[in-house]
């Protein structure tokens, strides 16, 4: 596998084996990350807005039916 | 080409190019990084003096020059926003420090792990470290500046005076610590650029995972601005036809980037 | 020319009516600089090494703290707000103010420095250097804090943010201050890096009270 003699070679990197891998475990955490983090806030703004619209809606409900409910008397 | 400028300063049509780019910006990103660390890693021959250490070199390089980077575009959005009021520009730099901050602290820790083996130790004062320690503070004061104003308008504007305040004294604080490196560590050989004994072949992989990342840089500035657009926009109508259209009912979305 | 004069007279009478806050700050300094040797032993040896560093980071730090009285208090009353709004030129009004503000904190500073070098045993040859570096180094400081403080004084919990803001862009004076005074005890030239500081101090002259300026604006409203 390319200039290394087998994959448990590859893995050892030359006995480097825990800096080369800590260093790019750290690497994928950090792009884990910078995609996970703006996802996550955006599933959380779109959630709140829905919540949002639905206690609108219903706020416009309730005050339609109090109307309805004075023109009836006023009729 | 100067009308596709103008039309990126305008939140809505930000958002819609940047989805329609999406797809692609990810596809190339994902194949420049998978090619480069697959060849970084496995296809060139081990370094002379550092054995196969000197791999982390892949990742730390472009960490730290695009770490960079996007300090001076956080500075150049803040100008722009100062100067000609170009709230979106204000948008991007809110993206940038974040971002910034991340790919800093990805160079400090690559760069120290790198370190224990060829210095011995896991810190040292070298004149790049050290400068890119400073640089994370930079960009942690400007997170913190932010987060200490509650009206969103002023905090924009503080921070774009400290990016601007900061970028100046980048290549001044740059100049300044290598000159006190080289006085207190003397002309060492401890620098992590002595590769120059190396067959070019190393550093082929190198622009590889250097655009690679690059690209990955734009997804994730391009991921946190649209939030702030959706977030800034949201009493707008395109917005709203944006949201009802496409997530209707659906809490839990599966929603791709567009 | 009359209106810098004008500013400092004024300022430096409300300074000397509150001499706490010209005390304080110089005692921290003093305070600061003899925890040193309590923290890491008395071996002159040490600390001659260690002396210009130690002198020049809790100087540093006392500038950076004594910079709560520039602007707070026009802020609270309001007459910063008039100040912004005023047809007095701007610029030089605010050169002033810094001015007078370094006169009562930053230069206090210059003149105990000797005294507490020697007392950490910095050879005399460092001493004339370390003044002249402090004196070119402190109004770069206070400038620098000039400009944090115009960004915070409108917060209301803002605490050690100015530290955190102004502590990175200390870094270039604090490396070329120490310079000065290790060319001089390892008996090089100076004059370069005072030359560089100076020119550090011109370009905060210049561009300084433009970023005090604008973030004072925004500060105010507030």
């Amino acid at each position: 596998m390319g200039r290394f003699d087998s994959f448990s070679d590859f893995l050892a990197m030359g006995g480097y084996a825990s800096y080369v891998w800590s260093a790019y475990a750290f690497f994928v955490v950090i792009l884990v990350f910078n995609i996970w983090q703006p996802v996550l806030a955006r599933k959380k703004f779109l959630k709140q807005q829905l919540r949002r619209e639905q206690v609108q809606r219903e706020r416009m409900q309730a005050r339609q039916k109090q109307e309805g409910r004075i023109n009836d008397n006023a009729s | 080409m100067w009308q596709w400028l103008f039309k990126l300063s305008s939140p809505k049509w930000f958002y819609t190019i940047s989805g329609q780019l999406m797809p692609w910006l990810i596809a190339i990103t994902s194949i420049l990084l998978v090619i480069g660390l697959v060849w970084g890693l496995a296809f060139t021959p081990p370094d002379y003096q550092m054995g196969e250490n000197y791999r982390i070199a892949y990742i730390h390089v472009p960490a730290a020059s695009i770490a960079m980077g996007c300090y001076y575009m956080m500075a150049g959005m803040a100008a722009a926003f100062l100067i000609w009021r170009i709230k979106m520009a204000d948008m991007v730099a809110k993206a940038c420090a974040p971002v910034g901050m991340t790919f800093t602290a990805l160079a400090l820790f690559t760069g120290s792990v790198w370190g224990i083996p060829t210095w011995g130790t896991w810190w040292i004062w070298d004149a790049r470290l050290t400068s890119t320690l400073i640089m994370l503070f930079l960009f942690i004061g400007v997170m913190a500046l932010r987060s200490a104003y509650d009206s969103e308008a002023a905090g924009a504007k503080a921070c774009a005076v400290l990016s601007l305040v900061g970028v100046v004294n980048v290549p001044i604080i740059k100049y300044s610590v290598e000159w006190w490196n080289t006085l207190h560590q003397g002309a060492s050989s401890l620098s992590l650029s002595n590769t120059s004994a190396n067959p070019p072949e190393i550093w082929l992989p190198a622009f590889f995972v250097g655009f690679g990342l690059f690209g990955f840089y734009l997804i994730a500035i391009i991921l946190r601005t649209r939030n702030e657009i959706l977030i800034r926009e949201r009493r707008t109508e395109w917005v709203d036809e944006l949201l009802s259209t496409n997530f209707g009912n659906n809490i839990s979305t599966n929603e791709g980037l567009g | 020319m009359s209106i810098i004069a004008a500013t400092l007279r004024r300022e430096l009478l409300i300074a000397f009516r509150s001499p706490g806050e010209i005390i304080n700050p110089l005692m921290f300094f003093v305070i600061a600089v003899s925890l040193f040797p309590l923290g890491v032993g008395a071996n002159q040896e040490f600390l001659s090494e260690i002396a210009a560093g130690v002198i020049w980071v809790t100087a540093l730090l006392a500038v950076m703290l004594s910079m709560d009285s520039l602007f707070r208090a026009d802020y609270e009353d309001g007459s910063l707000e008039q100040l912004l709004l005023s047809p007095q030129p701007l610029y030089f009004v605010i050169l002033a103010k810094v001015a007078s503000h370094w006169l009562v904190s930053g230069l206090p500073l210059v003149i105990l420095a000797p005294i507490f070098a020697s007392m950490l045993s910095l050879p005399a040859e460092g001493i004339l250097p370390l003044m002249a570096a402090l004196l070119i180094g402190t109004p770069i400081l206070t400038m620098l804090g000039a400009v944090g403080m115009a960004l915070t004084v409108g917060l209301s919990k803002s605490g050690l943010l100015l530290a955190v803001l102004i502590l990175p862009l200390y870094i270039p004076v604090l490396v070329f201050g120490t310079g000065v005074v290790d060319s001089a005890l390892n008996s090089l030239a100076t004059s370069g890096l005072l030359a560089l500081l100076g020119a550090m101090l011109i370009l905060a002259l210049c561009l300084t009270p433009l970023a005090i300026i604008a973030a004072l604006r925004i500060s105010v409203s507030l």
